[in-house]
């Protein structure tokens, strides 16, 4: 099945992007039987690169494996690994409480799981949490925390079947259901004239599967005889979808539990069942004749469920999914501004995956991982090419890198989730987006910068502001500076450590900064370090001359961490090629 | 205190002690403006952005108040209808056919200000392309603007207010208005972040934060601002568009914070902390008192108040964000009072959308037009500048059933009435504001 795959996507492709593919270690599929081909080598930095993209952090290991199976077999052992952090099993444990599901507790869990060796998966799921965005941070989730849990296990398991699958479970989800006021959602009451609430319906098809413009498999917008982008759906159909998916509620939900838990006070207390699916009640769908995107529900169907599927299928096959989904998958991965050529190969993977399914998420992936666009090493010096880490992931970058451990609590870093509206440190915590928008817009355009001026996007500009680059370099240097957290726990263990990093391969190199510099190269930059950045890196440690901090490292440690500071912000760090 | 906090504190300390013996370049910078400082305050005026974020259920903010609205108001709101013995009562001189409107019971300092005549009402306000009648969009003839209902695309609308632009009109605004500045790249500053609202051709929004301005965090010099810095240098426009951020703090902010108004200028915040829009105009308004300093005339302001996405559990969540823009909004006036500049500043709000007249369960969903506020001494105010509609489900003043208030007032009228009094021309507003030519009047007359 996955030569199949590759077959399928190497038949649009040009001759000269066929002998790329050969060069890139997709030799094996693409090959005619009975061919044999020796594995082409893969470069030390061509193999970081590929796992700059597809994993938060690695080590030395990590590239050998990659230089020694290909990349495609790397990613076919990402995916058959287990799942090594179940967030649903984590809530359970650190929150046994049965009454008691605050969604805070949510938020170490993520950054624990994207310290796991399934790290294809921990990017994906973090990817994912960023445009089927459900959040923590607002207090209509806050009673949901178990759900939230399991919403994140949604993602990073039911996430990598087909899409429609997945987004059946992300829409039966209680905490999005609480996000997105579609939980207890009450149908069309022809006596009061009070319709369902339309905030899921609407966002269900904006954000998270069709877009609002019709697109071609490219990711450009069709126009219609006047040249104008065609919308694709109608408040009509919004009301529509809404009528469809009402009447949803936990599972085993009674009618006295719809007419009393209507105000959302509270999920029941059973923990089972705030982990499961949310199930249709009939008494509260809608029944009455639904219309949306050319589909007609005839008055008295059969049942929630029966409607949902509809919803469900219609946008599924909808011919915007692979362009719009896919373009938002590269942008999370590789680069913020796509060719068309290569969002319509993916889009292409989506339709049909080589064995006529269409959305297996997996084919999707390796997809935007195998592309040329993805793999050409000739992009590192693209102007265009590229995209800005979000903060989460440099630092997930610096827990991986340095083998980070926990301390007092094995399921908890200690790192702050950053309340309130303008927000310090990283200034962005998982699945703690403000709002359904994410972090920031897909189409994100920086004013006053050339990329605005050439229309090319960079999403994770709109959180990079004056304000914000002070904020997250503050919160790095002091992780850095001290390898690590700790958190006042009482009188007698005022610096009880959360999060310790272990700079043992590296303290020894500081005395030969040359060696110690091409270490952070290969690790953090993938070996694209320019020789300005790796004397503004020796400068730096030659500057620190006195351990003001009191390190444990001594003056080493703080010498290392100002280097690494420095790393984290520079602009060709920053910005992943 | 944290023992995190505290270290972090230290580490700040202690990277301030670095920098302390390096000459800064700043310094001069600061030198270079302060001959302009001797302007005169007469001559300085601001607007202030305040995004109600979310959409404002525009109904439980101004309620429907003579009796025959009300009872309306009551038959289909029901349980989110707000008792009417609890409303506060607001009188308007403008022919209103009987209409009448109260503020909600959490904004007595708004009620206070209306009747002190520094805050006037403009009804039924919205996105428009075109005046646009219930008849016309029956008849399918109305041009409607893009994607209403959408957060982001209204949100975008509202700020733009020309949908074959990608700028924002505060941004287009400072474009022009930017050469009567000392400092051209001080003309719009945001406390909330990035806004299409302020963004110019040739200027664009810096932002600060509610502790006041940024502070450059590495030395001049240093590898370290090499290292982040340097746009003209690089090649990958990301990597360019990240260090022009750098750059903007280093070389804006030395001297804003040099400006600033000291903290202590003003009194306790209302909310303790909570009330963002209160703490974003905290800083605004330490920002206003430094115009003289930093030679500026004529500055744009943008500044949000989250969640008034009231899906749900409304009647709990609203009464607490109209309490928080009373408070906000009161504190604002007296701040400016202090420096005597409210003559010279006008706040005005806006929102994606109204909300719909038709409640979901406890919540209600997206509509379209919503009443707004204007306040400053500049201001006629005391009166409601329009008509206010006739409250219906189904009305002449609904976009469909279900009750999308129908916007009589065009945004672009709103913002070309705060364009004008800023100074900018006929021809630049209709240059910035493209949909204005097809409405009556570019002038709503509540500015003085």
């Amino acid at each position: 099945m996955i030569a199949e795959s590759i077959s399928f996507v190497m038949r649009g492709w040009t001759k000269a992007l066929f002998a790329f593919a050969l060069a890139c270690g997709l030799a094996a599929a693409a090959a005619a039987p009975g061919a044999v081909h020796a594995q082409p080598a893969i470069s030390p930095q061509d193999a970081e690169r590929f796992l700059q993209q597809a994993t938060f952090g690695y080590s030395e290991a990590d590239v050998a494996l990659v230089q020694s199976i290909g990349y495609s077999a790397w990613i076919d052992q990402q995916f058959a690994m287990p799942v090594e952090y179940s967030h649903l099993a984590a809530f359970n444990r650190l929150n046994p409480a049965v009454e008691n599901s605050n969604n805070t507790i949510i938020h170490p869990g993520m950054w624990i799981g994207f310290t796991k060796n399934d790290q294809l998966r921990q990017r994906y799921l973090f990817a994912l949490s960023q445009i089927m965005v459900n959040s923590s941070y607002t207090p209509s989730t806050y009673e949901y925390g178990r759900s939230l849990a399991r919403y994140v296990d949604i993602l990073q398991t039911t996430g990598l079947t087909t899409f429609g699958e997945l987004l059946t479970q992300v829409t039966l989800n209680p905490s999005m259901g609480a996000f997105l006021s579609n939980l207890y959602n009450r149908g069309d009451d022809p006596v009061t004239g009070s319709q369902p609430d339309q905030n899921f319906a609407r966002e269900v098809m904006q954000l998270f599967s069709i877009g609002l413009w019709q697109l071609n498999p490219d990711g450009s917008r069709k126009l219609d005889a006047r040249g104008q982008p065609i919308p694709t759906y109608t408040q009509d159909d919004v009301v529509g979808v809404s009528k469809a998916l009402s009447g949803f509620a936990f599972k085993g939900a009674t009618r006295d539990d719809w007419d009393y838990n209507n105000c959302f006070c509270q999920p029941p207390s059973d923990p089972a069942v705030q982990a499961k699916a949310m199930a249709g009640a009939d008494w509260y769908h809608s029944w009455s004749e639904k219309r949306f995107l050319g589909v007609t529900i005839k008055a008295g169907s059969t049942s929630p469920a029966a409607d949902l599927k509809v919803v469900m299928d219609r946008l599924a096959k909808h011919p915007n999914v692979g362009p719009f989904i896919g373009r938002q998958l590269i942008q999370r991965f590789v680069t913020s501004n796509p060719s068309p050529a290569y969002i319509a190969r993916v889009s292409a993977v989506f339709a049909n995956d080589g064995a006529k399914v269409r959305g297996n998420m997996k084919a999707v992936m390796r997809a935007i991982l195998l592309d040329p666009e993805a793999r050409d090493p000739g992009k590192v010096s693209d102007p265009t090419f590229g995209r800005i880490r979000e903060p989460i992931q440099r630092y997930a970058q610096v827990l991986r890198v340095f083998n980070a451990r926990t301390g007092i609590d094995s399921d908890d870093f200690g790192i702050p989730t950053w309340e309130g509206y303008r927000r310090r440190g990283l200034g962005q915590s998982p699945l703690h987006a403000h709002t359904v928008f994410n972090f920031y817009y897909p189409d994100f355009k920086p004013a006053g910068t050339e990329l605005f001026r050439r229309n090319l996007v960079s999403p994770e500009m709109q959180i990079t502001t004056p304000a914000s680059i002070g904020d997250v370099d503050d919160f790095m240097l002091n992780t850095l500076v001290f390898g690590g957290l700790t958190r006042w726990v009482s009188e007698a263990q005022p610096y009880a450590p959360t999060l310790t990093l272990d700079y043992s391969e590296w303290l020894p190199l500081v005395r030969t900064p040359p060696v110690l510099i091409e270490k952070m190269n290969q690790r953090f930059m993938a070996g694209q370090m320019s020789t300005t950045l790796k004397r503004q890196l020796r400068d730096t440690m030659a500057a620190v001359t006195y351990d003001w901090a009191q390190t444990t490292g001594g003056l080493n440690q703080l010498k290392f961490a100002q280097a690494m500071r420095v790393l984290l912000a520079s602009a060709e760090y920053v910005v992943q090629k | 205190m944290t023992h995190a906090a505290s270290r972090r504190e230290f580490l700040r300390r202690a990277s301030a002690f670095a920098a302390a013996g390096i000459a800064s370049p700043y310094a001069m910078g600061f030198a270079g403006i302060t001959a302009a400082s001797a302007q005169n305050a007469a001559d300085y005026k601001a607007l202030v952005y305040v995004f109600l974020n979310g959409g404002n259920d525009h109904l439980s903010s101004f309620v429907p108040y003579d009796s025959a609205s009300y009872s309306r108001y009551a038959k289909v709101r029901k349980d989110l209808a707000l008792d009417r013995a609890t409303l506060l009562p607001i009188t308007a001189s403008s022919p209103q056919d009987g209409r009448e409107i109260a503020l909600s019971p959490q904004m007595g300092g708004i009620q206070k200000l209306y009747n002190a005549g520094r805050i006037a009402i403009v009804p039924s306000v919205g996105p428009l392309l075109q005046p646009t009648t219930r008849a016309a969009i029956d008849a399918g003839r109305a041009k409607l603007p893009r994607l209403l209902g959408s957060h982001f695309d209204q949100a975008n609308m509202w700020e733009g207010l020309n949908e074959a632009s990608e700028y924002g009109w505060g941004g287009r605004m400072a474009d022009i208005l930017a050469a009567m500045n000392a400092q051209p790249t001080m003309t719009t500053i945001s406390a909330v972040g990035h806004s299409r609202f302020g963004m110019g051709v040739n200027t664009s929004a810096f932002t600060v934060a509610d502790y006041g301005v940024p502070q450059p965090y590495f030395e001049p010099g240093s590898p370290f601002e090499q290292a982040v810095t340097g746009s003209a240098r690089r090649t990958n426009l990301l990597e360019k568009a990240y260090t022009q951020a750098h750059e903007s703090l280093r070389d804006v902010s030395g001297i804003m914070s040099r400006a600033i108004l000291p903290d202590e200028t003003f009194g306790k915040t209302p909310g303790q902390g909570m009330n963002e829009l209160a703490n974003g105009l905290r800083t605004i308004a330490r920002l206003i008192g430094a115009s003289g300093v930093i030679g500026a005339r004529r500055q744009i302001f943008y500044v949000e108040l989250n969640g008034f996405d009231t899906h749900s559990d409304q009647k709990a969540l609203h009464p607490q964000l109209m309490k928080k823009l009373n408070d906000a909004l009161v504190f604002f006036d007296s701040m400016l009072g202090k420096i005597g500049m409210r003559d010279n500043v006008t706040l005005f709000t806006s929102s994606e959308f109204g909300r719909n007249f038709t409640p979901n369960g406890d919540g209600t969903d997206h509509g379209w037009g919503a009443h707004h506020l204007v306040m400053g001494g500049a201001v006629k105010g005391g009166n409601i500048y329009g008509k206010l509609p006739l409250i219906s489900l189904n009305g002449p003043d609904t976009a469909y059933y279900g009750g999308p208030l129908l916007p009589r007032i065009s945004a672009s009228q709103y913002a070309a009435t705060l364009g004008k009094w800023m100074g900018l021309s006929n021809s630049a507003l209709r240059d910035i504001l493209p949909d204005l030519a097809r409405f009556n009047t570019s002038d709503l007359g509540f500015m003085g």
